[in-house]
């Protein structure tokens, strides 16, 4: 270095160099953070200050009649659908995950997979469309729930599928060669080991395709079509309510009844997804408490 | 210290390897030894992958109750060796293996075997410490749950003898349902060692099972091979020479796929036969 006395400068110019590059990353990451936290926050704001001014119980205890009335059908109509989705779509969409990560290979294995994401890029509309002209037409079902939840959970299958595959896929070889060593057979190693470590990312894929579903509304308007009334628990002929279709229809009616109606259904919709991020967050911290740090 | 206390240990076996000290391990014949004490052996063993043989013509056999070191250049095929006997590389892409691997009585390369109880007999341990993200006492409890070795009410007491034979359970007894990761290194390998030991193996296979660890660490392992001698046999794949010499009756010395000379210790150390084991273990290669 003393023989060449600018080293110390191209030195010096060189860390100025990567001072100015992690700072423009660090900029543009904050930038990225804004774009999206401030929508959402200036949603969050906009719909709450717009709906709790004359939110009151009875909009959640008492069903609707005509443009007034309140939200009780809706919500039991959503929730009905969500845990029906929860239940059916979690159950075949994770044993899908698990089939192809463990199980499936070569041909069959890709052969799913494409179809899987071919299913998963159709739009909402079609998937709904077919959702009619099959089930509610064709097999007679009417507008109803099991129309309904059938038709959202072909929607969120391949998103369940995959997450749950990649969380199984990123389970460490050396925790599965441990349990092969110690004689463990695949389905201890399955539940005990693979499905254990992966739990979080397949409950968090799980919880935003529910939150997807939650905020679908183009498939139900084919499929269950909608009702004033309690939905009755039947999988066929029983048209339901559910939020969407109130924030949708109540807010083109020209009834401020029927607007302030809408806008409740938007803040409870948003409390409903903010609710099950909760949930699984929840989970998410009760199974990786013996999580190897990375 | 360690030193005493390894060689205390091994005392009984010393002994009896006296007995057995000139027979050359790869000896084939059956006759020339106590069958009793044969715990594996491998008879003209060929293992590899797709189209490339890697290694070929291994004879040996292990007798009951001894820690056999495994040493050889890098690439040698000894860790390939090792998880032929236990069977971890069937699900390796074109592996194929030919010969024989006799457990007892048991023939270890046939599909009729059953692998499960044929892992539970021959367990491994690995080189980077590899606990299950579960708490401590599930780990120990893994394999004896697996294999439906005991009834719930004596869990507490396995995860308390076997945390104590590998000199845990001091440091760990306070805090059983915790993560095993906050562990050190050192105390995850020997927890990894007590989930093996927890199902009663006759044979362990460890792959380097120290050279990620601290000298301290290192030094405990030793010390319990030497003390869990009596019940199990060990193989041990180290790349630290001095390790060997510490801790092995026997030493093996892979070279290119084949053993190429193998030995009570102190011969293949001190009067090696083959050209490439002087050389090696003289520290010029590898
Ligand atoms: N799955 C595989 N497919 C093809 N070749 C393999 C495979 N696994 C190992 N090999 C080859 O087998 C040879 C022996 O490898 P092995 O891991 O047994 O060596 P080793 O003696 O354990 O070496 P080290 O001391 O570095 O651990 C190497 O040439 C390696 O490239
Ligand atoms: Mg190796």
């Amino acid at each position: 270095m003393a023989r060449d006395p600018e080293a110390l400068t191209r030195i010096g110019v060189r860390t100025r160099r990567r001072k100015a590059a992690s700072g423009a990353a660090i900029s543009l990451g904050v930038i990225a953070l804004a774009l999206v936290i401030v929508p959402s926050v200036w949603i969050i704001a906009q719909v709450a200050s717009k709906a709790l001014p004359h939110m009151s119980w009875s909009v959640i205890t008492t069903p609707g009649v005509g443009l007034g009335g309140g939200l009780e059908n809706e919500i039991v109509g959503t929730l009905l659908i969500t845990f029906g989705v929860a239940l059916l779509a979690g159950f075949i969409g994770v044993m899908s995950g698990i089939y192809l990560s463990q199980f499936a290979h070569g041909r069959a294995a890709s052969v799913l997979r494409g179809a899987s994401e071919v299913l998963a890029g159709i739009p909402s509309i079609v998937v709904g469309y077919v959702g009619y002209v099959s089930l509610v037409v064709a097999f007679h079902w009417g507008f109803s729930l099991g129309a309904g939840l059938i038709t959202l959970s072909v929607m969120v299958v391949p998103y369940i599928a995959k997450t749950t595959e990649v969380s199984l896929r990123q389970v460490p070889t050396s925790y599965v060669e441990g349990a092969e060593a110690l004689g463990l057979n695949p389905g201890q190693i399955l539940r005990t080991i693979s499905l254990r470590t992966a739990l979080p990312g397949i409950v968090t894929g799980l919880i935003v395709a529910l939150a997807i579903s939650v905020g679908e509304t183009a498939p139900l308007l084919y499929t269950a079509g909608y009702s004033q009334s309690l939905p009755h628990v039947a999988l066929t002929h029983s048209p339901l309510g559910y939020l969407t279709y109130a924030v949708w229809t109540f807010y083109n009616e020209p009834s401020a009844k029927a607007v302030q109606l809408s806008f409740d259904a938007a803040f409870l919709l948003i409390v409903l997804v903010l609710a099950l991020i909760t949930a699984s967050r929840i989970i998410v911290a009760r199974a990786s408490r013996h999580r190897e740090v990375a | 210290m360690s030193d005493e206390s390894v060689s205390q240990a091994a005392k009984p076996n010393e002994e009896y390897m006296q007995d057995l000290a000139p027979r050359p391990v790869e000896s084939n014949s059956a006759n020339s030894s106590d069958p009793s004490r044969t715990v594996i052996k491998v008879s003209d063993l060929t293992v590899g992958f797709g189209k490339t043989t890697i290694i070929s013509g291994v004879n040996l056999m292990l007798t009951r109750g001894s820690i056999v070191a495994l040493i050889g250049p890098t690439g040698s095929g000894k860790t390939t060796f090792l998880r032929s006997l236990n069977r971890m590389n069937d699900k390796v892409h074109g592996y194929f293996a030919g010969g024989s691997v006799l457990l007892g009585e048991q023939e270890v390369l046939t599909d009729r075997v059953d692998l499960l109880e044929l892992r539970r007999r021959v367990g491994m341990l690995f080189q980077r410490p590899n606990p299950f993200p579960m708490s401590i006492r599930d780990n120990v409890l893994a394999g004896v749950k697996a294999h439906g070795l005991a009834k719930k009410s004596e869990h507490d007491q396995i995860v308390r003898e076997t945390l104590e034979r590998v000199g845990l359970w001091n440091a760990v007894s306070g805090r059983l349902h915790d993560s095993p990761f906050r562990l050190s290194g050192g105390q995850q390998q020997l927890l990894c060692l007590a989930r093996s030991l927890a199902v009663q193996p006759e044979v362990l296979l460890l792959d380097e099972p120290t050279s990620a660890l601290d000298p301290i660490s290192v030094e405990s392992v030793e010390k319990l091979l030497a003390e869990l001698v009596s019940e199990i046999t060990f193989i041990v794949v180290t790349h630290s020479l001095a390790q060997a010499k510490r801790i092995s009756d026997h030493t093996m010395f892979f070279f290119d796929g084949h053993l190429k000379e193998s030995g009570p210790t102190a011969q293949i150390f001190e009067d090696p036969r083959q050209p490439e084991t002087q050389y090696y273990v003289s520290g010029r290669m590898g």
